[in-house]
């Protein structure tokens, strides 16, 4: 198992009051596989990426990559590389794309070339020219193709992607979740997935974790999830919502 | 006669770069009914619905040949006319809770402002409005959130304040913008369940601006479907699945189906025509 992640727990506190964003939530990833976390906002979904990049405050149980507990160091950052939802947000409004791309190397010391961003550029479908950009010139699809190529610098095994398309429009989610598609088969990556669209999850991931209330509720294959062979009521009526998103209807 | 009946709107921006049409040439007729408005970013949607406002900064103009609302001359009306519509009889919920809600005012004072200001109603019957409306679109500890700040809200729950504020003066048309795009699908199901029975109830017209095809198909009655400030297409929703348009076909094709194939989904090629 490349990530194995066994009773997580994230306790915040807010205003005196104690927050249980996830808990004792467990789940294996294969190498290379396509996994899926999906749950309505506030399900501890994206939480339990923010915990593996140490964004978020791990409470209890422990995540381990590739057998040994994380550290976050250099060392895992060139491992694992996450990608946000929302590009306006993502991206320092003040840097060129060109800097935004270059800093990763630059920290880890790795060579800095011209070629090295006019491939990161070209590998996620980016003209070349569009390095001395700032991001309020890019749209949004655009901007998330930067963002990815940013997470692709440091040639990662690990892509985190939360919610990476729910920003975009649909012919422009359609072009991102392609550029994923063929980056995974391309590269070998492993995907561990946000999304609360059911159409998304399906299309990207092998397995599925429904989650709800910061706890795991059921796991899916995606031949289940097709087949509607869910045990628990509450995938049950994330399927129901989602009865517009089926091949046919 | 309609309830707002909009004919030949335009909506331009003389930029440096030059002139920008952001609207067409669009018309449409609005009943107590629930219109969608759909189309990708950039296509005007937002822009044709600020329009009936007249919220359209310069160096934005707006220009119509018609745009009446209840028999009032909408390009006509001076800006108190429209400030006395703005709210009581045109609502309009925007966007992102993250950015059209006061981020240093508590949602309560936000919510009874309208009320304290506009209506003179005393503060304990504007609480206990403001606690009824934010009630009706279901949120489970009103008082909590009466004291909260906004980013102490979900998008969830922001998104839900702001339907409620645009409620509380019952207002006679609503135009909602994105409404559920910052919202997950059992929560979205149901803020669309809470619009619907206001359409019903209170026999209220709506204007439902959305990117989300089948959402819309889903909600609406009738659908328009916008392409570069133009209407390409207008369709009852049911007929939707099957539209005509290569445009709207096109957006529903590259949508990821539940049990869909795991090839590459197909890409919107777009025909300069549509845009003519």
């Amino acid at each position: 198992m490349l990530i194995e992640i066994e009773n997580l727990s994230v306790t915040f506190t807010a205003q005196g009051r104690l927050v249980r964003a996830v808990e004792n939530v467990s789940l294996n990833v294969k190498a290379q596989e396509s996994y899926g976390l999906v749950g309505e906002s506030g399900s501890g979904k994206s939480t339990i990426l923010r915990a593996i990049c140490g964004l978020a405050p791990i409470s209890g149980g422990t995540i381990r990559i590739n057998g040994k507990p994380i550290t976050h160091d250099r060392a895992f950052s060139r491992k694992v590389q996450m990608v946000f939802q929302d590009p306006y947000a993502s991206l320092h409004p003040r840097h060129t794309i060109d800097r935004t791309l270059s800093e990763p190397l630059a920290i880890h010391g790795l060579p800095l070339t011209d070629a090295a961003i006019t491939k990161a550029l070209t590998d996620v479908g980016l003209p070349p020219n569009f390095r001395f950009r700032y991001p309020h010139q890019l749209s949004g699809g655009q901007r998330q193709r930067v963002a990815i190529a940013r997470a692709l610098m440091l040639q990662p095994e690990i892509l985190l992607l939360d919610e990476p398309t729910s920003a975009l429009d649909a012919s422009v989610q359609a072009e991102t979740l392609n550029l994923l598609s063929r980056l995974r088969t391309e590269r070998g990556l492993t995907f561990l997935m946000v999304s609360h669209d059911l159409a998304v999850i399906d299309h990207m991931c092998d397995r599925i974790l429904v989650m709800q209330h910061g706890k795991a509720v059921e796991e899916l294959t995606r031949d289940a999830l097709a087949t509607a062979q869910m045990t628990t009521t509450y995938a049950r009526s994330l399927f129901a919502a989602s009865a517009d998103r089926m091949l046919e209807g | 006669m309609s309830l707002l009946s909009v004919k030949n709107l335009r909506v331009t921006f003389d930029t440096e770069a030059g002139r920008v049409e952001a609207v067409r040439g669009v018309s449409f007729n609005l009943d107590r009914e629930r219109l969608g408005i759909v189309g990708e970013s950039g296509s005007g949607k937002t822009m044709t619905g600020r329009s009936v406002l007249r919220l359209i900064r310069p160096p934005g103009k707006i220009e119509a040949d018609e745009m009446t609302f209840d028999g009032i001359d909408l390009m006509k009306a001076s800006e108190t006319q429209m400030r006395a519509l703005r709210g009581p009889r045109i609502a309009m919920v925007m966007q992102d809770p993250k950015y059209s809600l006061n981020p240093v005012m508590k949602i309560g004072a936000q919510l009874t402002e309208g009320l304290r200001q506009r209506d003179k109603v005393s503060k304990a019957e504007a609480y206990a409005k403001a606690v009824d409306a934010l009630n009706a679109v279901q949120i489970r500890d009103p008082q909590r959130v009466m004291e909260a700040y906004p980013h102490e809200l979900s998008g969830g729950m922001g998104q839900r304040v702001m339907i409620a504020m645009m409620l509380i003066p019952n207002p006679d048309l609503l135009i909602a913008d994105e409404p559920t795009s910052a919202l997950d699908v059992t929560v979205q199901a149901e803020v669309l369940s809470i619009l619907d029975n206001l359409v019903k109830t209170r026999g209220m017209g709506l204007i439902f601006i959305s990117h989300d095809l089948r959402l819309v198909a889903r909600f609406c009655d009738r659908v328009l479907v916008m392409y570069k400030g133009k209407v390409v297409e207008e369709l009852a929703a049911k007929d939707l699945m099957h539209a005509k348009h290569p445009y709207t076909q096109g957006l529903l094709n590259c949508l990821p189906r539940i049990g869909g194939s795991r090839e590459p989904l197909p890409s919107l090629d777009r025909d300069a025509s549509w845009a003519l």
